[in-house]
């Protein structure tokens, strides 16, 4: 249904996966049609979180520079 | 002079298990992390006004957006009313817009000689991040909270046990925590309010655009799975 561009994409977006997250717990008739289950958009947004704070803990100083 | 007792052994009989100096040293990551945390709510306490201020973007959403849609009937969604399955996308759509702007504190800061102060101090840079990650964690949590209350007065019907709401806060907390990291980042590459303002305006927008963009299209997968299951059909107005 999605061209398949978008659809990879939106995959890498952590927006999907926080909305399919949220969906699934406040929805009671969402998991039905879940997009990629709780335990994967935990995943995926705690080990975006790990290489985010990684990549910011980096470049803290920049700012004073 | 009176002989003291070595502080290190020689052959390292006194030092503790690497499991308990592991334990330790987590543990005071976690206290510097919450010390920053800490810091960053007392500075909403003093000055709430941006959580009101931002608090009204998703207000507008859920109103105007959610009750044109419903009543146009324009997607139908597995059986669910428009409005039930657009307030999950509007929290997370609010957590998002908290959480980019969270980064131009540092700017500030950079400004007012916080920064290099922070910087000089022995707290590992991870610890400075996950504690403003934390902050906009909490201010997150506020907009969420306005969010649910909104939902639940206009007759939205999302689960309020206690599952839930652990649930709700965990994710809430979670994502706020990327998209802050994110910010930071973006603010330590601009480093000028205005390059900041501009980047995290448009990379929100991205984001958001993206979503919607996947959600109307799930909207249409979810309306034709419904079409073809044996229950009830997409309500016509008529």
């Amino acid at each position: 249904m999605m061209p398949r561009s978008l659809q990879l994409i939106s995959h890498m977006n952590p927006l999907t996966y926080q909305v399919d997250a949220l969906r699934i717990i406040l929805l009671p008739q969402f998991p039905a049609n879940q997009q990629f289950g709780l335990p994967m958009d935990f995943l995926v947004l705690a080990g975006a979180l790990v290489v985010l704070v990684a990549i910011s803990a980096r470049l803290y100083p920049h700012i004073a520079q | 002079m009176r002989p003291q007792p070595l502080d290190v052994q020689p052959n390292g009989l006194d030092k503790p298990l690497a499991s308990i100096t592991a334990l330790r040293a987590l543990m005071a990551f976690a206290s510097k992390t919450l010390a920053i945390a800490d810091m960053e709510v007392r500075k909403l306490r003093h000055d709430p006004t941006e959580l009101a201020t931002r608090a009204i973007q998703p207000v507008l959403w859920l109103l105007i957006f959610g009750q044109v849609m419903s009543r146009g009937h324009a997607i139908d969604t597995a059986g669910m009313p428009y409005l039930d399955f657009l307030t999950p996308g509007i929290l997370a759509q609010s957590v998002l817009f908290i959480a980019i702007f969270n980064g131009i504190s540092i700017i500030w800061e950079r400004d007012l000689g916080i920064v290099h102060k922070f910087l000089a101090s022995p707290t590992p840079r991870a610890a400075l991040v996950m504690g403003k990650a934390l902050g906009g964690g909490v201010r997150a949590l506020v907009q969420a909270v306005v969010v649910m209350a909104l939902g639940l007065a206009l007759g939205v019907s999302v689960r309020c046990d206690a599952t839930a709401i652990v649930g709700l806060i965990v994710f809430v907390v979670l994502g706020a925590a990327v998209f802050s990291s994110f910010s930071l980042i973006i603010a330590c590459l601009v480093k000028t309010r205005e390059r900041f303002m501009g980047v995290g305006q448009t990379a929100s927008d991205h984001a958001v655009v993206l979503r919607k963009q996947c959600h109307l299209s799930d909207d249409d997968d979810a309306a034709f799975s419904a079409a073809h299951l044996p229950h009830e059909p997409p309500h016509v107005p008529g």
